[in-house]
């Protein structure tokens, strides 16, 4: 909804300077617009939430009246209910109420889960719990690009993050498989054409980057972290360069490359505690790449990257200020470091002003 | 789900299906299982006699998976093992030895499970490594409410698990034995 409504707002705009809609009409299309967000929106977001109520209700009705029904009827009461919540999401669909089909089928979803939880527990079974979930995310991959359910792929994205995250820790080690189920619910997102899901996609990733500078080369692996995401920017700008008209997608990677190489740096600097020399070569790279990303930021219009720059940046002086004060360094050498770089930062401000404004929303036109 | 159409329905049938294959797989899986594997009894060591029912399941060892297990070189956390044991006294099952894949035993008497390794300990010099190993019937769910009442039972009283072993070595709890009498065996459906 949200990006429905940004992107008719910049068409609007383009078809009002171009005479194609005249400012009353533009007016009465924004109130309309804003109407249908409000009441959607939060009819939607209640259904969804009512479903995932119900799923827990249904849940613990069935476990809690257990010991007094037989097998079959347990079983027959869970395939019911799977199958109603499926046939109530077509119902809803073809009334036109798409939200509250997709909250219909994130039930059934969750009800496929709560059968494999239940016929595990009433068969004593007690294997890997990690197999469960990945059947169960499975089932919501399923649900998602056979009803083309976005929320469904998002809760099999989380599913099976979590998981990798318990393989990766039951192992001891970094858990590759990860990738497969990542990559096929990150085409289904893309095949939807949905770009919170991408977000989420690109959030899974990074996570996992980032994991294995503590799982590679015994935990001491984050110089790669750091290399993968220079990569990844370095990319995401080349990208920019080769194919402008995919915007959102060089943006997205610069600032989850921006992200994964933060991590690894800010790793290098306070975990594996470097020597003196080593440790100020890494903040000062870490401070220099985060002023470069905050120029970037301005200069091609990607507010992300500026906002990772900003709260980066805080982070990192904090960080030296926290490690240094009354240690290695002495307080006010901190801090005529720390003004040394942000009248640099200031400097860099002046000429971008001096240039006139910073380029307003450079993706208009642009198809996402 | 924007152009509804009769094909939509059939979609919707579809996963619904697909998920009741999945569910229905696994009911027959551990019902065949059941039905058809090998029984056997095997004596059960509370892993902590405090407390053994916690909540509504009991959580149930067996000397034949606890830290003991000798396997071979190399093995890792996660590995899939295939530990053959036997009867050495009534419902006393020694580990016989442990291997990567699955062998039938010379000695039918013999029985072999397939289990996951939960952790390998330190081996100790021209020896195999001893590991923990988990079989899937380290939990018991009880009827909720009923888990005292076991309890006070299994306090005093010896314990063993009534197990159903397949072919490949996959292994479930039909149900608990305690002071030789069988409790709450459930039918297969």
């Amino acid at each position: 909804m949200w990006s429905y409504r940004k992107r008719i707002d910049r068409d609007l705009v383009r078809w009002r300077e171009a005479g194609w809609v005249t400012p009353d009409a533009e007016a009465a299309i924004r109130r309309d617009i804003e109407k249908g967000v409000r009441t959607l929106g939060l009819a939607n977001s209640l259904a969804i939430l009512s479903a995932v109520l119900m799923g827990f209700a249904v849940m613990s009705f069935v476990a809690s009246n257990w010991e007094y029904m037989p097998r079959i009827l347990r079983l027959g009461l869970l395939i019911a209910a799977l199958w109603a919540s499926y046939g109530l999401s077509g119902v809803l669909a073809r009334r036109g109420m798409d939200g509250f089909a997709h909250a219909a089928i994130l039930l059934g979803v969750g009800i496929f889960g709560g059968s494999i939880m239940l016929i595990s527990q009433m068969y004593h079974m007690d294997g890997n719990p990690a197999d469960a979930v990945l059947l169960w995310a499975g089932g919501a991959l399923l649900a998602g690009v056979g009803l083309r359910s976005n929320p469904a792929l998002a809760f099999a994205m989380v599913l099976v993050c979590y998981w990798g995250i318990t393989e990766a820790f039951r192992l001891d080690t970094v858990f590759w498989p990860f990738l497969v189920p990542w990559a096929l619910i990150s085409a289904a997102f893309y095949w939807q054409r949905w770009r919170p899901g991408l977000h989420l996609s690109g959030l899974a990733l990074t996570g996992f980057v980032v994991s294995l500078g503590y799982w590679l080369n015994g935990g001491h692996a984050h110089g790669l972290v750091v290399a993968g995401g220079l990569i990844v920017m370095a990319a995401a700008i080349a990208g920019e360069r080769l194919k402008p008209e995919l915007p959102a997608l060089w943006s997205g990677s610069f600032n989850y490359g921006l992200v994964m190489a933060l991590a690894g740096l800010f790793a290098l600097q306070f975990i594996e505690g470097p020597e003196l020399d080593v440790f100020i070569l890494l903040a000062v790279l870490a401070l220099a790449l985060l002023i470069a990303s905050i120029f970037w930021g301005l200069s091609s219009g990607n507010s992300g990257a500026l906002w990772l720059g900003y709260t980066g940046f805080s982070i990192e002086i904090l960080s030296i200020y926290v490690k240094t004060v009354g240690t290695l360094l002495n307080t006010s050498l901190f801090f005529l470091v720390a003004a040394l770089i942000v009248s640099a930062l200031a400097a860099v401000a002046y000429r971008l002003h001096a240039r006139g404004e910073p380029p307003k929303n450079p993706i208009v036109g642009a198809t996402s | 789900m924007i152009n509804l159409s009769p094909r939509s329905w059939i979609a919707i049938a579809l996963v619904a299906l697909v998920q009741t294959v999945a569910l229905a797989t696994m009911v027959y899986g551990r019902v065949t299982l059941l039905r058809d594997g090998r029984e056997i009894v095997a004596e059960v060591i509370p892993v902590d006699p405090r407390d053994i029912f916690r909540g509504d399941y009991v959580i149930l060892g067996y000397n034949f998976g606890r830290g003991e297990v000798p396997v071979p070189v190399g093995t890792v956390t996660g590995d899939k093992v295939y530990v053959t044991i036997k009867e050495a006294a009534p419902q006393q099952w020694e580990v016989v030895s442990a291997s990567s894949t699955l062998t039938k035993p010379a000695d039918p008497a013999q029985v072999v499970l397939k289990g996951i390794v939960n952790y390998v300990g330190a081996t100790p010099e021209n020896e195999l490594p001893k590991a923990s190993i988990r079989y899937g019937i380290e939990n018991y769910f009880v009827p909720e409410g009923t888990g005292l009442d076991l309890e006070k039972q299994v306090r005093e009283k010896k314990i063993a698990a009534v197990l159903a072993v397949g072919q490949s070595g996959d292994v479930a709890i039909k149900a608990l034995m305690v002071d030789g009498k069988r409790v709450s065996q459930e039918p297969l459906l």
